[in-house]
């Protein structure tokens, strides 16, 4: 894991922390299979231009040698991937990796997803971290140091990105990214439905233990909508085992189910 | 018999080769054009056979439905046709073509592709003319062209079948093209720069008999092999400069008929 970013922690009470809008993309690089030669690549500039985040006077900088194009994002039009694939694939080309220079925040619920954060976000990326209540204040710390000091266990931090951010070729976890901090590839999204979820501290925990358990990736807690979301690597995980380890917790499971099964 | 070998030059007009991006230019190719682009090509073309000759322009524009199927409209203008001392002008026969790549794989720097290829060609030419400048029948095309494209190697393999249809009591022999090209591309260039890639062509043309009034005709028809150079130049990313050129490397014609000898392609392409 890459330990070199330029981290400035920025303790902050509640009421000064701005809300996380969706994070701003000012260039987006996609790696292109099949571009041979400049005369061909010319259909990339011209169906990249038709999107809707790119300027007709956008200056597309395409490398033949690296099989990348590469064009600014015009700001304030939300950054959509699928459009950029398309827009690929219509010139006759196979979209592959999606490199994207962001400025924005992004949710980091626990040390899992900030190890896959770190991963995704270039060295030179500035990260400001804000964490959020509960966190100690006005604190300068290392990644290392953050850890030590258990934010990155217990907190929800908002992390400011201001640098570029790799992802792979799943669109979904795409547009989580850009507005919250989610898993970039699963194989099944479990929803647990629980009866009162109120207790913000009580489903901390819950997501905690969920956490630990074999298989799962991330977990989110839906206190409006009394749901627990998992993001599982197997396609097929063991509901049961999820609805038996938040019972212990003493949750009352009342509907367990795969997304869109 | 000379009507018959005029009309076999006039033939060649309607045997469509036009190429699209980094194709063969005495063949078609695999290449269709991204979805809502617009090519337009101008080609000369000269064709001698010992005295008889054939100069044209043909005058081409393709559009991308999609990335994967591309239309053709073709319009020949022969600027002479001469034949046993005659000669004829005019427009010749247009011709519509379809492309639908239905295999692509593609690679960092490379691309395997293969698309099958349908045209129809309308007797648009006068064939009152002497030499006539249409065949005077209308013919369909069919094919299927595998291609494979890399910054440094190219290869082509396509064949073409053209379904040539009665005129009056003349029963024109089908034609079957297999064409083959390897290339290369000496200097490896970045977008924007200029570009060059060398072909070397081989065509394979085979004339089936033709009959008149069910009776076959002894001076028509036969195979020739053509063999040449080509080259591909880009001076950037939307203009492309073809030429090349061809000798007759080996022709089995039947009956008596004027020998093929050396043609020649020279085109200008433009996208947008």
């Amino acid at each position: 894991m890459k330990l070199v970013h330029s981290l400035l922690v920025v303790a902050l009470s509640a009421g000064f922390i701005a809300e996380p809008g969706p994070a701003a993309v000012e260039q987006v690089s996609v790696r292109v299979d099949g571009v041979a030669c400049p005369f061909c690549a010319y259909n990339i500039e011209k169906r990249v231009k038709t999107l809707e985040g790119v300027e007709r006077e956008a200056q597309i900088v395409t490398s033949l040698e690296n099989g990348t194009a590469t064009f600014p994002w015009k700001p304030g039009v939300a950054f959509d991937p699928a459009a950029v694939r398309k827009a690929i694939r219509e010139a006759g080309f196979t979209p592959r990796d999606l490199t994207v220079t962001v400025t924005g925040v992004i949710e980091v619920s626990s040390d899992r997803d900030a190890q896959t954060m770190l991963e995704l976000v270039d060295e030179d990326a500035k990260l400001t971290v804000l964490v959020t209540p509960g966190a100690r204040a006005d604190q300068r710390a290392s990644w290392d140091q953050m850890r030590a000091l258990g934010l990155l266990q217990a907190a929800k931090l908002r992390v400011r990105v201001e640098g570029e951010v790799r992802a792979d070729s799943a669109d979904r976890p795409w547009s989580l990214i850009l507005h919250t901090w989610a898993p970039l590839e699963y194989g099944a999204h479990v929803i647990v439905e629980i009866d009162d979820l109120a207790c913000e501290r009580c489903s901390t925990r819950m997501m905690q233990a969920l956490t630990e358990l074999a298989g799962v990736i991330h977990v989110e807690a839906d206190h409006e909508a009394d749901r627990v979301h998992i993001w599982t690597r197997d396609e097929t995980p063991d509901l049961r085992m999820f609805r038996e380890r938040i019972e212990t917790l003493g949750f009352k499971v009342t509907h367990v189910h795969i997304d869109g099964r | 018999m000379s009507n018959y070998r005029t009309l076999a030059i006039v033939l060649v007009l309607g045997v469509s080769s036009s190429a699209v991006a980094h194709e063969p230019v005495f063949s078609l190719g695999p290449e269709t054009i991204w979805e809502g682009g617009v090519g337009i090509e101008t080609k000369f073309e000269f064709e001698d056979a010992r005295g008889d000759q054939l100069s044209a322009l043909h005058y081409e524009i393709i559009y991308g439905v999609t990335s994967d199927l591309s239309l053709t409209f073709e319009l020949p203008q022969i600027l002479e046709l001469e034949e046993d001392g005659e000669t004829e002008h005019g427009l010749g026969d247009i011709e519509f073509r379809a492309k639908y790549q239905f295999f692509k794989k593609d690679l960092l720097g490379a691309q395997h592709k293969v698309s099958g290829i349908f045209g129809v060609k309308a007797p648009t030419g006068d064939d009152d003319a002497v030499p006539a400048l249409s065949t005077g029948t209308t013919d369909f095309l069919l094919g299927v062209s595998y291609g494979y494209e890399s910054r440094s190697w190219y290869q082509f393999l396509t064949v073409r079948y053209r379904l040539r249809t009665e005129r009056g009591d003349l029963d024109p022999g089908d034609r079957l093209f297999i064409d083959a090209a390897i290339g290369f591309r000496p200097w490896q260039r970045e977008y924007t720069e200029w570009d060059l890639v060398a072909l070397l062509e081989m065509n394979v043309e085979l004339e089936f008999d033709s009959e008149f009034r069910s009776t076959t005709l002894p001076n028509v028809g036969g195979n020739t092999v053509w063999l040449g150079p080509t080259i591909l130049f880009s001076p950037n990313p939307q203009w492309m400069f073809k030429g090349g050129v061809q000798l007759s490397v080996y022709e089995d014609l039947n009956g008596d008929q004027e020998h093929s000898e050396f043609r020649a392609v020279f085109a200008i392409e433009f996208h947008f």
